[in-house]
């Protein structure tokens, strides 16, 4: 008894110490991380000093990086460049933390340019700019630009580049001709018609996995139809006044769901995650699927000549749409300690080496220059085809990157609801809008 | 205790500090890993914090979300719907199939059954969550299965669909708990004085008498000690719903362990993600505190 009572006064001792010392200071969080912020003036010189860079990366860009890092330290022999990666599903999670620490890397993905600019953990690359006279089209890096007030779209860079993420439609030949289309779909009428022809013939049209957020793709492709490429990136990089609600989004909503009733995607659609669609696909298994560049190497290798690729298909002909951002946005923390180093090293990735080997990895490069040369004839069609949206200026971000929780908390689960019938069209979008509210303030 | 201890007064030290000081190393711990936490959750709790940049104090702001947002405490009202399937389904049937292992003649039978019974408990839950996944798909073993013995009609995605999917999730802990309430059960058994059975044997009780007039209440503190671990592992589950559902379809299998992780880490709202985590605290405490009381409150 004595000791069980006199625990417990300790033990309430301790918390209400706790309570009242935590109380007493000023609330968690502050700027004291940024003390150590070293300023060193704007040079593209790096002298023949030994410099150690270090790199923070998505696990999955491995190879990718490496082959960068190589290149770019055989121009530079002083700079060496240590990487380290974490985990593709935790690198979202960490980055803020990674970016705004006292022993921040050099060389950092930025998962969150919102927060990372507001925070004010990212150098201002306006001078770098200037100094190496960076000229990277305006799609490629308007989500990386904020201006004084904290508005994203448009004022100084903060982030650049190293190759090019986009979303398409992917289709089998094979199974196409077996069908008797020989041609990809250019317009959304024709997709739709082709679909009909799969569904009816007893062959899946489109795969679809809708566990993880897959239906966004083509989702964002007939939203861009009916709003505007505008109104959608508007509404991504949180303009003022822009709405996810709009009679667009509903109507867009509404096709989606109609493929769903018509039985264009699969049964268990709803429990389907990518991995397991994309196999699937490579298997033979479905006409369409709506997907981006990453898998290109994946599906060239399992389908060879059979894979095809196209642009989303717009309402007519010429307005094919597609989301695409940065496969790394890479930036330098505000706490880095070597920065022209590290401006060094986002210059090389504009430069034509850097851009092949985006290519050789799989990914469209960055920049406007020649398409580089590759053997993949699915790469090669995906390349051709983001040549093309660069000119027309067709692309937007992902809606998936709007905010940092939109992708899990509305995005996915509305996708879900509106497909199984648990939420109307209208619904949807005002859920999206709601979350999106929630976020932005 | 109090005569004993004025019997002999020369003790140097009273009863309480000397125990006192052999707790301390451990004591010191459970302040620096255990309470400290609880108390900074706590803290954070009162604010708007993104986890890094500055926070501002918004008192219980966060708290009243947390009861009035359908998506916050609808998440709370699935993790209590687990207990179900997590804590009462596994207890009763351990308790059965305890029973049953315990009147097995065979030893090697007895060790067998109970291997095959526990390896569940010795599988992560994030392993398993993925097994079953693939198990309860609509091309996977459940609905093969289903149709191999003419039930195709029933076959059902079961993890896909916002009516079957919270119930699939359960199914998935059930499997985890079984074999630890088993377990448990069986270790209890084998402390009741077997002259007892006999006894009531010879007086003509049969099985379900000698289950609820001995089996039962000798097994008293096994079964606290069940219901307290697995109604735990119900309301502050993640790793199965993370692994096999993420909370979805829609928000159909949402539960407070993921919905804390995915604010504070995703969304970054550390605040509100500690006052879901302290309001789940304070309803496990508030669940399992009487039932500990219940249960070994009368001797």
């Amino acid at each position: 008894m004595k000791i069980g009572k006199s625990i417990k006064t300790i033990v309430a001792g301790a918390m209400a110490m706790a309570c009242l010392a935590s109380m007493a200071a000023c609330g968690p969080g502050s700027s004291s991380s940024q003390s150590n912020a070293t300023s060193e003036p704007v040079s593209t010189d790096l002298g023949n000093e030994n410099i150690e860079l270090k790199l923070w990366d998505g696990a999955g860009l491995k190879t990718f990086d490496d082959q960068l890092i190589e290149a770019f330290q055989k121009k530079y022999p002083n700079i060496t460049i240590k990487a380290t990666y974490d985990p593709d599903n935790t690198s979202a999670q960490n980055g803020p933390r990674i970016i705004s620490a006292a022993d921040t890397p050099d060389i950092a993905r930025i998962t969150d340019i919102n927060s990372a600019v507001r925070g004010k953990h990212l150098v201002n690359l306006d001078d770098y700019a200037k100094a190496y006279k960076w000229n990277l089209p305006e799609s490629q890096t308007e989500v990386y630009q904020v201006d004084s007030s904290g508005k994203i779209g448009s004022g100084s860079l903060y982030a650049v580049p190293d190759g090019v993420s986009m979303t398409g439609l992917y289709w089998n030949r094979k199974v196409a001709k077996e069908l008797g289309i020989t041609e990809a779909p250019t317009t959304v009428e024709q997709l739709e018609a082709d679909m009909k022809k799969a569904s009816d013939a007893g062959v899946l049209a489109m795969m679809m996995p809708a566990k993880e957020g897959g239906t966004s793709y083509i989702y964002q492709a007939l939203l861009t139809n009916y709003e505007g490429r505008d109104a959608v990136q508007d509404w991504i990089l949180q303009k003022s006044g822009a709405t996810f609600a709009t009679e667009g989004a509903v109507k867009a909503a509404k096709q989606i769901k109609s493929w769903q009733d018509a039985g264009y995607f699969s049964k268990d659609a709803l429990a389907l995650d990518g991995s397991t669609a994309l196999s699937r696909f490579c298997n033979g298994e479905a006409l369409f699927f709506p997907s981006g560049s990453w898998y290109s190497a994946s599906i060239n290798d399992a389908l060879g000549d059979d894979a095809g690729w196209v642009a989303f298909p717009g309402e007519s002909t010429g307005k094919e749409s597609a989301a695409a951002n940065a496969v790394t946005a890479f930036g330098i923390p505000a706490n880095a300690k070597h920065k022209n180093a590290a401006a060094a090293f986002l210059n090389f990735l504009q430069s034509e080496e850097a851009r092949q080997i985006a290519v050789d990895n799989g990914y469209p490069p960055v920049g406007e220059g020649d398409v580089p040369s590759t053997d993949n004839q699915l790469l090669m069609q995906v390349l051709m085809s983001y040549e093309n949206l660069v000119k027309t200026g067709n692309t937007t971000d992902f809606i998936n990157n709007a905010t940092a929780g939109i992708q899990s908390s509305a995005i996915i689960p509305g996708f879900q609801s509106l497909l199984d019938g648990t939420m109307t069209s209208k619904q949807f979008v005002d859920s999206i809008q709601k979350q999106y509210e929630k976020e932005t303030k | 205790m109090t005569t004993r201890n004025s019997t002999k007064p020369k003790r140097p030290l009273p009863l309480g500090a000397i125990s006192l000081l052999f707790l301390l190393p451990a004591l010191l711990f459970y302040a620096v890993f255990e309470l400290w936490p609880i108390a900074q959750t706590i803290w954070y709790s009162l604010y708007d914090w993104n986890g890094i940049d500055e926070s501002t104090f918004v008192g219980l702001d966060n708290y009243g979300t947390v009861f009035t947002d359908p998506d916050l405490y609808g998440s709370i009202l699935h993790s209590f719907y687990l207990i179900i399937f997590f804590s009462i389904i596994p207890i009763v049937l351990g308790l059965i199939i305890a029973v049953l292992i315990k009147d097995m003649k065979s030893k090697m039978g007895r060790g067998f059954a109970q291997v095959c019974l526990f390896l569940p408990r010795v599988i992560p839950g994030a392993a398993a969550g993925v097994a079953w996944t693939w198990m309860l798909a609509d091309k996977g073993t459940v609905n093969q299965l289903l149709r191999a013995i003419g039930l195709g009609d029933a076959a059902h995605v079961w993890l896909g669909d916002q009516s079957t999917s919270l119930n699939a999730v359960g199914v998935i802990g059930f499997w985890l708990q079984l074999g630890f309430c088993v377990v448990l059960l069986l270790s209890g058994i084998g402390g009741i004085d077997q002259s007892l059975y006999e006894a009531a044997s010879l007086d003509g009780a049969g099985w379900w008498r000698q289950l609820f007039h001995i089996t039962l209440p000798g097994l008293r503190g096994q079964i606290g000690v069940c219901l307290t671990m697995t109604i735990i592992s119900a309301l502050a589950s993640f790793d199965v719903v993370y692994m096999s559902t993420q909370g979805g379809p829609g928000t159909s299998t949402m539960v407070p362990g993921v919905q804390v992780y995915r604010l504070a880490f995703t969304q970054q709202s550390v605040g509100l993600a500690s006052a879901l985590a302290v309001a789940l605290m304070v309803l496990v405490l508030l669940v399992v505190g009487p039932l500990q009381r219940l249960v070994n409150g009368k001797k």
